[in-house]
């Protein structure tokens, strides 16, 4: 519109300098800009009338995976000689591959196709218009249209492949799962040695036992393997993120909640997930594939807050964990943390917690200066005595260096069950 | 139609080149006017102002264009008062009008993440530019040859009335462009 401006200023300047000095050829040198303004108006652009549809090659997909867009562009109205047409990418997701404008002459009932691959960040991301901006060839009048559409991209989490994590919570569901139950009973592992009970199959009986009490008979006992309540704690703190060349820690937070949740899911238990720190948002625990979509869903929406009221883990709602259940924190931790997660041990919760290392992803981004290099240190020293501090109260903590694959941590850390974990097992 | 689409940036060689000829053409024209007056203050300044084009399309500067169009108008208006054959003048400014028109067509077609038949779309352009160009040319030269007598008043109503009836027409277009 500036342009159209311009000319009819000059216009109008010409001529009124014309008329006061009584100068018929600075008339004349107007002569040519308002033939210019004229053909303009003469070849002014229709309203653009535009029936738009847009199709991704996935609604939903996984952070880092590449979505197709296709747009179908129709032009129901008159003629347009010239018409850019844009679609509006929402802010946090970048095209990397074809175009996502088109000019074009587009004749009645002519057709455009754009397609286009997007790489987005975490969320649901609303595709809200397409813009037309349909103009002559000289440009001095333009119509612009949005065409509002209501397309819905979401980017989830992205999930890692987890084998069978080793966890072994005081209590098991009644359901045959992967985890030991700490009881006798029907099952494949050897648990223990009892008294023979009227119908006890023969082939339980331990002979070589019974060889030894000449009045007794001895049968072993197997231990059950059962299903297990996880309750999945996922951290938004502001206070515990922090961002390093715009990617915040709690990305890896999530990814890590969303591979946890599916390896238990996958494995038959029962998982539920709270969202601490902003808002808590409860995710009621369940089974199976729609859980999982459920968790994912919440996951996606994620974004890293802070909270006067949950500003300290003390408020946790312990209630909505089944008594001596699994808990899995994922957090990067605060140092006044501590003392929620042994509370929580001494009230029988088995609590593991996923530590994403903020320390070491902060120092190695911002480099060796001696200055950096203390600061670290101690940062480091604070948190390994931190860390220590849990595990010797009986937390399993995985101190995970996100640079690290979060698979063969987790795999490592859980592979070396604790001494105390074994002689809680035998005292039950 | 896979072969008509093309890069935005690949697109409007004939236009860039036709605008920094006519960019070129705009300052001698105007120039050689005030030159042949021995006005060499002026041709000095439209020579400037022809130097700050060539930079802005050099360095892709969008403010060059629309100032540069500007100051070359009002150079060609500036001629024609002092007495310069309106024919230099008339001839630099219908340039300057064709190199702006074609400036921001390019930037226009640049801003395209795609252009589908560029080199048609150029065409067309190029085509329609050089009739306007032509026609309004053609007139303004028979408006510097032809005498027509007007009383002052008669002169005076018919420019306001050229003037209202274009103020209308632009705002009526304004508004349906909104």
């Amino acid at each position: 519109m500036r342009r159209l401006v311009l000319v009819s200023v000059l216009i109008y300047g010409l001529v009124f300098v014309g008329l006061v000095a009584r100068e018929g050829r600075l008339l004349a040198l107007a002569v040519p800009l308002a033939i210019y303004l004229g053909a303009s108006i003469l070849y002014g652009p229709d309203r653009p009338n535009l029936q738009v549809t847009r199709s991704f090659s996935r609604e939903s997909v996984a952070t880092g995976r590449p979505v197709s867009v296709k747009l179908s562009v129709v032009n129901e109205g008159a003629p347009l000689e010239m018409v850019f047409i844009e679609d509006v990418i929402p802010p946090s997701i970048e095209v990397i591959e074809g175009a996502s404008s088109v000019l074009i002459a587009l004749p009645a009932g002519g057709t455009v196709e754009m397609e286009y691959t997007l790489l987005g960040k975490r969320g649901s991301h609303d595709f809200q218009n397409v813009r037309a901006v349909a103009c002559d060839h000289l440009g001095l009048f333009q119509q612009q249209v949005a065409f509002p559409t209501t397309e819905r991209l979401v980017i989830i989490p992205e999930l890692l492949k987890l084998r069978h994590l080793a966890i072994r919570p005081l209590r098991t569901r009644a359901y045959a799962g992967p985890v030991p139950a700490r009881q006798g009973g029907s099952g494949v592992s050897f648990y223990g040695v009892r008294s023979y009970e009227p119908g006890d199959p023969l082939r339980w009986v331990n002979w070589r036992m019974s060889a030894r009490h000449p009045n007794d008979y001895y049968v072993n006992e197997f231990e059950p393997e059962r299903i297990v309540d996880v309750g999945l704690i996922l951290d938004i703190r502001q206070r515990n993120d922090v961002q390093v060349r715009g990617k915040p820690l709690l990305e890896y937070s999530v990814s890590a909640t969303a591979s946890l949740a599916a390896a238990f899911l996958d494995d038959g238990n029962r998982v539920g997930m709270l969202i601490y720190g902003r808002y808590l948002n409860w995710t009621f625990p369940g089974y199976g594939k729609i859980q999982r979509k459920r968790i994912l869903e919440a996951l996606t929406r994620v974004k890293v807050g802070d909270s006067l009221v949950f500003d300290q883990l003390d408020l946790l709602p312990t209630q909505y964990f089944p008594a001596k259940s699994q808990i899995v924190l994922v957090s990067p931790l605060a140092p006044d943390d501590t003392s929620m997660l042994i509370r929580l041990r001494a009230q029988g919760y088995q609590v593991l917690v996923i530590s994403p290392d903020p320390v070491s992803y902060v120092s190695k981004a911002l480099g060796a200066e001696p200055d950096v290099a203390l600061a670290a240190r101690i940062a480091r020293l604070e948190r390994t005595l931190q860390l220590r501090y849990l595990r010797r109260a009986g937390v399993q903590v995985v101190d995970w260096q996100v640079d690290q694959p979060f698979d063969r941590v987790i795999h490592a850390t859980l592979a070396q069950a604790p001494q105390w974990h074994r002689a809680i097992g035998t005292a039950l | 139609m896979q072969a008509a689409r093309q890069k935005a940036e690949e697109i409007p060689q004939m236009t860039t080149a036709l605008s920094w000829v006519s960019a070129g053409l705009s300052a001698f024209f105007l120039a050689l006017g005030f030159a042949s007056s021995g006005l060499w203050a002026g041709t000095a300044g439209v020579l400037a102002v022809g130097a700050l084009w060539l930079l802005g399309h050099l360095r892709a500067l969008r403010w060059t264009s629309s100032a540069a169009f500007a100051m070359q108008a009002i150079a060609a208006a500036v001629a024609v008062w002092m007495d310069v054959w309106a024919g230099w003048p008339l001839l630099g400014l219908v340039a300057a009008l064709i190199t702006w028109d074609l400036d921001q067509f390019a930037r226009r077609m640049r801003a395209a993440g795609r252009v589908d038949d560029g080199p048609g779309l150029e065409r067309l352009h190029i085509q329609r530019l050089s009739i306007v160009a032509g026609i309004g040319c053609l007139l303004a030269a028979v408006g510097l040859v032809a005498r027509v007598r007007l009383s002052f008043g008669l002169a005076l109503f018919l420019a306001a009335a050229a003037m209202l009836g274009l103020s209308l027409v632009i705002g009526t277009m304004r508004r349906a462009g909104d």
